[in-house]
């Protein structure tokens, strides 16, 4: 599949490209980061569970890296629009490859990025706060479901912008869709602390499945329904994926 | 090499239907340049896109080399290389970056990559703005950009959509140079036009495409011979006046000959051929003393204005 390589060799020259490289790729996250984990930190204090506590900057680093997923998706979906738009897109169809490899090529270089953010946010708070944050081989399994999460967001993503006709359509499903995501995840904070409502549904976002497997690996923090989640996140990637490839197959 | 038979396309504009294509069929012989002529919304970019599989036909059949697309298949894709009508840049990289990623992605590398690189941007004046952004060249650079990307890569066919559209006259000329010499090395052209002058500079044959229709095609000789507007017989007099005129009429009026005057040149169509004109001279000739006598090949340009009924340029 020669086309996966083009793609990423594609995407590394855009993005190495862009003037923005270095803020929206690194300083965008560890922002993000320092930010919400330092003010909300000194909010809340640590997180208390019934067998642990941990301190607030670790806890919100399994959200933020969440959050950079999704922004690295965003940032790959605009891409896509902007292809549509001086006609790139068009011009790729016709090239000689299969094209759902010029999608794993897009994905693959996403995921790439999104791990390079990941451990530059764990090492940034590995640094900065000191014994906040054990390194243990779970690390490992951590950013597994990185990876994972990382392709979730960005098929999901990269569909829903294939499907769109204008970046202000996308703009607004985005909104439509992401804000209440965000806000019923544990992303921010534990549900437990939350309002029955908001309980249950984030029982069924995915966005609450990966931060509670991510802070499981990371942080040993127990969940509810461990494997229920892990399954779910692996089903909606799938689909993920039939949706984005079928869409980028899409000829008629 | 290319086999077009009987497309159908009907776009859905706001829930009308624009039948953009009418049953087109036409065929290329390997090596050949063949011209589609049309003017704005004849539907020449509608079949440039099935062909390119960006789009699909709502009925008919094309192969390239022997290969039916279908299903998305690539072995069809790695016989074209398509140069669609609207710009498709990468605008903010550079010149040479945009070729590089269109070269790997036609499985080009290393040394080989290069190569095709320095080749084309020497042939198209582009070595000067190698690190210059895309968006910074001006519209007929980028278009030259455009096209020497497909000139790196060496797909049996090639497809242009109107690619001299906004260059200018010499770099017009190269290109057409360029082109004719890829057709002698056996590659396939199809381009498409809305200048006749092009077309007829540069085409081994012609489809004019009108309304989604295909009005005529065929050689230039052909097209000539297949147009209604056929050779015209032109005949000057000598001290023409009022009276004479009317007489030449009248007299063309007996005989059946369709004759009209044009200043004082005497203009004489007739759809027989040649030998019909030539019978026409002789019985006007026996009445009346002619000066000179001159025949004409009609112009593609006024086939054209026929043809899609002074609609084109
Ligand atoms: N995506 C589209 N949706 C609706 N109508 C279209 C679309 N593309 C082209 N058309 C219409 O189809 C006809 C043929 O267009 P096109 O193939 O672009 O012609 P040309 O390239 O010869 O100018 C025109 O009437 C045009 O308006
Ligand atoms: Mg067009």
């Amino acid at each position: 599949m020669k086309g996966i390589g083009a793609s990423i060799y594609r995407e590394y020259i855009n993005r190495r490209t862009s003037p923005r490289v270095l803020v929206e790729n690194i300083l965008n996250p560890l922002f993000t980061l320092f930010i919400f984990g330092v003010a909300l930190g000194n909010a809340i204090g640590t997180i208390k569970t019934s067998s642990m506590a941990i301190p607030y900057i670790t806890f919100f680093l399994v959200g933020a890296i969440n959050i950079s997923l999704i922004t690295n998706a965003v940032v790959a979906a605009t891409k896509t629009f902007l292809d549509k738009y001086v006609g790139l897109y068009e011009e790729m169809m016709t090239y000689p490859v299969n094209r759902t490899s010029i999608l794993l090529g897009k994905l693959i270089f996403s995921v790439i990025i999104s791990l390079i953010q990941a451990l530059a946010m764990m090492i940034f708070v590995f640094i900065l706060f000191p014994g906040k944050l054990a390194m243990s081989i779970n690390v490992l399994f951590f950013l597994l479901w990185v990876t994972i999460g990382a392709m979730a967001w960005f098929l999901i993503i990269t569909y829903i912008a294939l499907r769109l006709k204008t970046q202000d359509g996308f703009n607004t499903v985005y909104y439509l869709i992401m804000t209440p995501l965000l806000y019923t995840s544990s992303i921010y904070y534990p549900v437990d602390n939350m309002p029955t409502i908001i309980k249950y549904i984030s029982v069924i976002n995915p966005l609450t499945w990966l931060t509670d497997i991510g802070r499981y690996y990371l942080l040993n923090l127990e969940t509810t329904y461990l494997s229920y989640k892990i399954i779910g996140l692996l089903i909606f990637t799938v689909i993920s994926f039939l949706l984005a490839a079928r869409e980028m197959n899409r000829y008629n | 090499m290319i086999e077009v038979r009987n497309l159908y396309k009907t776009y859905n504009a706001k829930g009308k239907p624009v039948e953009a294509l009418k049953g087109v069929s036409l065929s290329i012989k390997e090596g050949q340049i063949l011209g589609l002529l049309g003017p704005n919304g004849a539907g020449k970019s509608t079949l440039v896109k099935i062909l390119s599989t960006i789009i699909k036909q709502d009925s008919g059949e094309f192969e390239i080399d022997g290969i039916a697309y279908q299903n998305n298949s690539e072995a069809y894709r790695r016989k074209i290389a398509v140069v669609l009508q609207n710009s498709s840049l990468e605008l903010w990289l550079s010149v040479l970056e945009n070729l590089r990623i269109y070269g790997k992605f036609f499985g080009l590398k290393g040394q080989a990559l290069e190569a095709a690189i320095k080749k084309v941007t020497e042939m198209f004046g582009l070595t000067p703005f190698l690190h210059k952004q895309a968006r910074e060249l001006s519209g007929g650079y980028r278009k030259r950009l455009q096209i020497a990307k497909t000139f790196m890569v060496e797909t049996k066919v090639l497809i242009l959509d109107e690619p001299t559209e906004g260059m200018d006259p010499l770099v017009k000329n190269d290109l057409m140079k360029y082109l004719r010499q890829e057709a002698q090395s056996g590659r396939t052209i199809l381009i498409t036009t809305q200048r006749i002058e092009e077309a007829e500079a540069l085409c081994d044959e012609i489809v004019i495409i009108n309304n989604g229709k295909i009005e005529a095609q065929g050689s230039l000789m052909e097209l000539r011979r297949q147009t209604a507007l056929n050779k015209r017989l032109l005949l000057h007099f000598n001290a023409l006046d009022k009276h004479k005129l009317k007489a030449i009429e009248d007299y063309c009026g007996e005989k059946g000959l369709r004759v009209s005057f044009s200043g004082s040149t005497l203009v004489h169509t007739n759809d027989a051929g040649i030998d019909a004109l030539l019978e026409g001279y002789r019985q006007i000739a026996d009445r009346f003393e002619v000066e000179s006598m001159e025949i004409l090949n009609p112009s593609l340009e006024d086939m054209f204005i026929k043809v899609v009924g002074g609609g084109g340029k």
